[in-house]
C-alpha cells in the first residue's frame, strides 16, 4: 500500500469540531464525503487520470464543502442534540447531480451537490451585472451563449426528514429501489420515501412495554445491495436479524436470526460487552455479511445461522486488559468494518491508529499505521507488529504502549479499486495500492 | 414557623427548592421526592453525590493487590482494609486513580479470587451506571450493556448463595452476626465445619440484618443502594421494596463493629437489580413530557387532608413528641425542609416509601 495524502479536517475553534465521524465513497468511488463532529461535510473528488501527467492520477483533492448540520436544542426534554454528522449514505447517481443523505441523531437531511461550469451571456434585457437595460439602447437581439466559468458546485438541501425519531440514530441506508430508504435508532427503525418527508413507516420496533426490561439495542443495520426487500439489523447481544419486508408490515419477527453461541472457554463478565456488533455490511455479491465486535470480524454467509463462516482476531491481545479497558470506556467503541470491491480482503480499524486488512483467500492479514510517517506521497507502508511478550522484534509496539485515544473508528474502502480511506481522528488519510490496482 | 423556604409550603406541597438547591441533577429531571427536605433527604442526596464507591484507603494499586494475594486470615484483613471505607470521601481524582488501579490490578493479577474480581466489576458498573443516571443524556445503548452485566454478575451471586450455603468469597463462609462462633472484633474467617445448617438459616436471616453487620464491603452497598435511590428518586416511582438498610450508616463513618461478610447480602441483590432496571425507566420519562409528572403529584397533595395540622403552626419543630406515624406524616406534608436528627431518618423513610407507594396507587387508581 502507497501512501498518499493526508488532509486535515480544521475546525474554527479548534476543539474537537473536526474530528471525523464517518466516511463515504459513492458509488463509482469518484466522490469520497467526510462528515465530522462539527456537523460539516466535506466532499473529495478524485482527479481524473491524465496522460501528461500520470503521477497525480487518482489524488482526491477537496470538491465542496458544507454545514450540513446545525446544533438543536430540544425545549421539551431540555436537551442538546448534537450536530455531530453519524453516517453519509450516497442515492445511485441518476442524473447530472449527486445526492447524498447525512444525518446527526435525530435528523436525516437529502442534499443535492450539483455543478456549474458554464454560465449564460449576452442577455437582451439585462446587461452583465444584471440591472435591466434601458430598452432605448437595445437595437438589436441575440441569443445569450453559454460561456464557461470556474466551477462551482453548489449544495442544496432537498429534504428534510425530521422527528422521526426518539431515540439516537446510529445508522442509515438507501434501498436498492433507490425510492426509499431506513433510517435506525437504538430501539427503532423507519422506513422513508425520498420524496416524502412527514410520514416514515416504522418497520421495526424491540422497545419493550416497560423500559426496565430492555435488555438489547439496535446497533447497526443494512439494506441488501440486490434484494430490496430484505435488511439485516445487528444487536447488542451480539444477534443479526435478517427481515422481509414482505413478510409483515412490522417486521419484529425475523426471517433470520445470526448467532453464534459463547465459547465457554472465552466467557469472563464483559463476554455481553465485547460481544455487541458495532457494525453490519453486506458483501456486494449479497451473499456475505460482515460484522465487527469488539475484538474480531466475523463473515456470515446468509445461508447458514448457527455460527459464521470466518472469524477473524482483530486484537485479541486485548483479551486480557478488558478490565482496564472497561474502565476507560474504550471498550465501548465501535468500530466500522469494510469489504473490498471483490469481497476477497475486509478491512476494519484499531487503535494506535492501526488498522488492519483480512485476506479472505490466502488467509493472511496485515497490520498497518496510519500516521505522517506513513502517508507522505508515495511512501510504501510498513506493516506493524504487536506484540504480546515474549520475542520482541525491532519495531515492534508492545500492548502496553498501544495509544488507546488514537482509534481507527471510520474506514471506507473505494468500490472498484484498492483505494481506502482512513479517518483518524481529525486526520484524513488515504492510501492506494497502486501496484495491484485491479481487484482479483 | 416560617423557617424553611418551604414555609408556604405547610399543605400539600413540598418545595423541590432544598433539592435545586444543592445542584443535584438525575438524568435532567428535577427531583420530585416528596419527603421532608430535612435530614431524610440530605441521607440520600449525600448518597447520590458521594463520588468513591471503593472508597478503599489511598494505597497503591500494588500494594493493595498484594494484600489481595495469598490466603487465610492475613488475606481477608488486608482485603478488608483494602476495600473497606473508612467513611472518608474520596475526591473525584483519587478515585480515579483507584479505579484505574483496580482494573489493571484485576487484568494483571491472576491471583485475585473470582469473588473479589466479581465484586470489582459490579462495583464498577454501579459506578458507571450512577455516573450515567448524572448526565443529562446517557447513553442507552452504554446503559444497558452494563445493567446487562449487573444483572449476570447478581444472578450468579443468586445461584452461589441458593445452591451452596457454604458461599464462599475468598475461601471464607459468610458470618452473620447472629452466629455464635464468630469473632466480634475482627473478621471471623473459619468456620466451623459442619455448620452448614445454621448458614442456610443465616441466609435467609440476612434481609433483616442491618449493614453493619453483614456487609465486608459495606462500600459497595452504600454505592449500591445510593445508586438505586438515585435511579429510583429519578423515576419519582417506588415499587414495594423496604427501604435500603445502608441508608442508615450512609452517613455513619465509624467502621463495622461486629463480623463482617465478605459477601454480599439477597436483599441487597434485590434491591440492586431493581435499580439497575430502573435505570432504563428514566429513558422513557426522559422521553415524555416531563410536566406530566409534575402534575399528577401536586395533585394527590390537594387530596391530602391537612386541616388537622393548622392549629400546630406555633409549635416547635416536631419529632419527637409525636408518635412515629404521625410525625412523618406530618413531617411528609407540613416541614418538608424541617432538618430532623437522623435518628428519625429511617422511619421517615420507610414511611415515605408507603406513603409513595399508597401514592401511586392513587394514581393508577385514578
Amino acid at each position: 500500500m502507497e501512501g498518499e495524502s493526508i488532509y486535515e479536517v480544521d475546525s474554527e475553534d479548534g476543539v474537537g469540531a473536526d474530528i471525523i465521524s464517518t466516511v463515504e465513497f459513492n458509488h463509482t468511488g469518484e466522490l469520497l464525503a467526510t462528515g465530522d463532529k462539527g456537523g460539516r461535510v466535506v466532499i473529495f473528488q478524485r482527479e481524473p487520470e491524465s496522460k501528461n501527467e500520470p503521477y497525480i492520477q487518482g489524488e482526491y483533492n477537496v470538491y465542496s464543502t458544507f454545514q450540513s448540520h446545525e446544533p438543536e436544542f430540544d425545549y421539551l426534554k431540555s436537551l442538546e442534540i448534537e450536530e455531530k454528522i453519524n453516517k453519509i449514505k450516497w442515492l445511485p447517481q441518476q442524473n447530472a447531480a449527486h445526492s447524498l443523505l447525512s444525518t446527526n441523531d435525530k435528523t436525516i437531511k437529502l442534499w443535492k451537490v450539483t455543478e456549474r461550469d458554464k454560465r449564460p451571456e449576452g442577455y437582451n434585457l439585462k446587461d452583465e451585472e444584471g440591472k435591466l437595460k434601458d430598452l432605448s439602447t437595445v437595437t438589436s437581439l441575440q441569443v445569450p451563449v453559454l460561456k464557461p466559468m470556474d466551477l462551482m458546485v453548489e449544495v442544496t438541501p432537498r429534504r428534510i426528514f425530521a422527528n422521526g425519531h426518539t431515540y439516537h440514530v446510529n445508522s442509515i441506508s438507501v434501498n436498492s429501489d433507490c425510492e426509499t430508504y431506513m433510517s435506525a435508532d437504538d430501539l427503532r427503525i423507519n422506513l422513508w420515501h425520498l420524496a416524502i418527508t412527514d410520514r416514515s413507516f416504522n418497520i421495526v420496533d424491540i422497545k419493550p412495554a416497560n423500559m426496565e426490561d430492555l435488555t438489547e439495542v439496535i446497533t447497526a443495520s443494512e439494506f441488501h445491495p440486490h434484494h430490496c426487500n430484505l435488511f439485516v439489523y445487528s444487536s447488542s447481544k451480539g444477534s443479526l436479524r435478517l427481515c422481509d419486508m414482505r413478510a409483515s408490515a412490522l417486521c419484529d419477527k425475523h426471517s433470520k436470526l445470526f448467532e453464534e453461541p459463547e465459547d465457554p472457554s472465552n466467557r469472563s463478565f464483559f463476554s455481553e460487552i465485547i460481544s455487541s456488533v458495532s457494525d453490519v455490511k453486506f458483501s456486494h455479491s449479497g451473499r456475505y455479511m460482515l460484522t465487527r465486535d469488539y475484538l474480531t470480524v466475523k463473515v456470515w454467509d446468509l445461508n447458514m445461522e448457527t455460527k459464521p463462516i470466518e472469524t477473524y482476531q482483530v486484537h485479541d491481545y486485548l483479551r486480557s486488559k478488558l478490565c482496564s479497558l472497561y474502565e476507560n470506556d474504550c471498550i465501548f467503541d465501535k468500530f466500522e468494518c469494510a469489504w473490498n470491491g471483490s469481497d476477497s480482503v475486509i478491512m476494519t480499524g484499531a487503535y494506535n491508529n492501526f488498522f488492519r486488512m483480512f485476506d479472505r483467500n490466502t488467509k493472511r492479514d496485515v497490520t498497518l499505521e496510519a500516521s505522517r510517517e506513513s502517508s507522505k506521497p508515495r511512501a510504501i507502508l510498513k506493516p506493524r507488529r504487536v506484540c504480546v511478550g515474549g520475542k520482541r522484534r525491532k519495531d515492534d509496539i508492545s500492548v502496553d504502549s498501544l495509544d488507546f485515544t488514537k482509534k481507527i473508528l471510520h474506514t471506507a474502502w473505494h468500490p472498484t479499486e484498492n483505494i481506502i480511506a482512513i479517518a483518524a481522528t481529525n486526520n484524513l488519510y488515504i492510501f492506494q495500492d497502486k501496484v495491484n490496482s485491479e481487484m482479483h | 414557623m416560617g423557617a424553611g423556604p418551604a414555609a408556604g409550603g405547610r399543605g400539600a406541597r413540598s418545595s423541590p427548592s432544598p433539592w435545586a438547591g444543592r445542584g443535584v441533577a438525575c438524568g435532567g429531571e428535577e427531583l420530585r421526592w416528596p419527603g421532608p427536605g430535612g435530614g431524610g433527604s440530605r441521607l440520600l442526596l449525600e448518597g447520590v453525590r458521594v463520588p468513591a464507591p471503593l472508597r478503599e484507603p489511598a494505597r497503591p494499586a500494588g500494594e493493595g493487590r498484594a494484600a489481595c494475594e495469598g490466603a487465610g486470615g492475613p488475606l481477608a484483613r488486608s482485603s478488608s482494609r483494602f476495600m473497606l471505607g473508612r467513611g472518608l470521601k474520596r475526591k473525584l481524582s483519587d478515585y480515579e486513580e483507584n479505579m484505574a488501579g483496580l482494573s489493571s490490578a484485576f487484568d494483571s493479577s491472576r491471583n485475585l479470587p473470582y469473588p473479589l474480581k466479581r465484586q470489582l466489576v459490579l462495583n464498577m458498573c454501579l459506578t458507571k451506571l450512577q455516573t450515567y443516571k448524572m448526565l443529562v443524556e446517557p447513553n442507552l445503548h452504554r446503559s444497558v450493556l452494563i445493567a446487562n452485566t449487573v444483572r449476570q454478575i447478581q444472578e450468579e451471586m443468586r445461584q452461589e448463595s441458593s445452591q451452596q450455603p457454604i458461599n464462599v468469597c475468598n475461601g471464607i463462609a459468610p458470618n452473620p452476626p447472629s452466629y455464635p462462633g464468630i469473632d466480634s472484633s475482627g473478621i471471623s474467617l473459619h468456620l466451623p465445619s459442619g455448620s452448614s445448617q445454621q448458614e442456610s438459616n443465616c441466609c435467609n436471616s440476612w434481609s433483616a440484618e442491618g449493614p453493619i453487620e453483614n456487609s465486608l464491603l459495606m462500600v459497595s452497598d452504600d454505592d449500591m443502594s445510593s445508586a438505586i435511590s438515585s435511579i429510583l428518586k429519578d423515576l419519582d416511582f417506588m415499587e414495594d421494596i423496604s427501604p435500603p438498610t445502608s441508608l442508615v450508616p450512609a452517613g455513619d463513618d465509624e467502621p463495622p463493629k461486629s463480623p463482617e461478610n465478605t459477601c454480599l447480602k439477597l436483599e441487597d441483590d434485590r434491591q440492586d437489580l431493581k435499580g439497575a432496571e430502573c435505570v432504563f425507566g428514566s429513558f422513557e420519562i426522559s422521553n415524555s413530557t416531563s410536566y406530566l409528572k409534575d402534575l399528577a403529584i401536586d395533585d394527590i397533595f390537594e387530596d391530602i387532608d391537612t386541616s388537622m395540622y393548622d392549629s400546630d403552626f406555633c409549635s416547635p419543630p416536631l419529632m419527637a413528641p409525636r408518635p412515629p406515624s404521625a410525625a412523618t406524616e406530618e413531617t411528609l406534608k407540613t416541614f418538608p425542609s424541617c432538618n430532623s436528627s437522623s435518628t428519625n431518618n429511617i422511619p421517615i423513610c420507610r414511611t415515605d416509601l408507603s406513603e409513595l407507594d399508597h401514592i401511586m396507587e392513587i394514581l393508577v387508581g385514578s
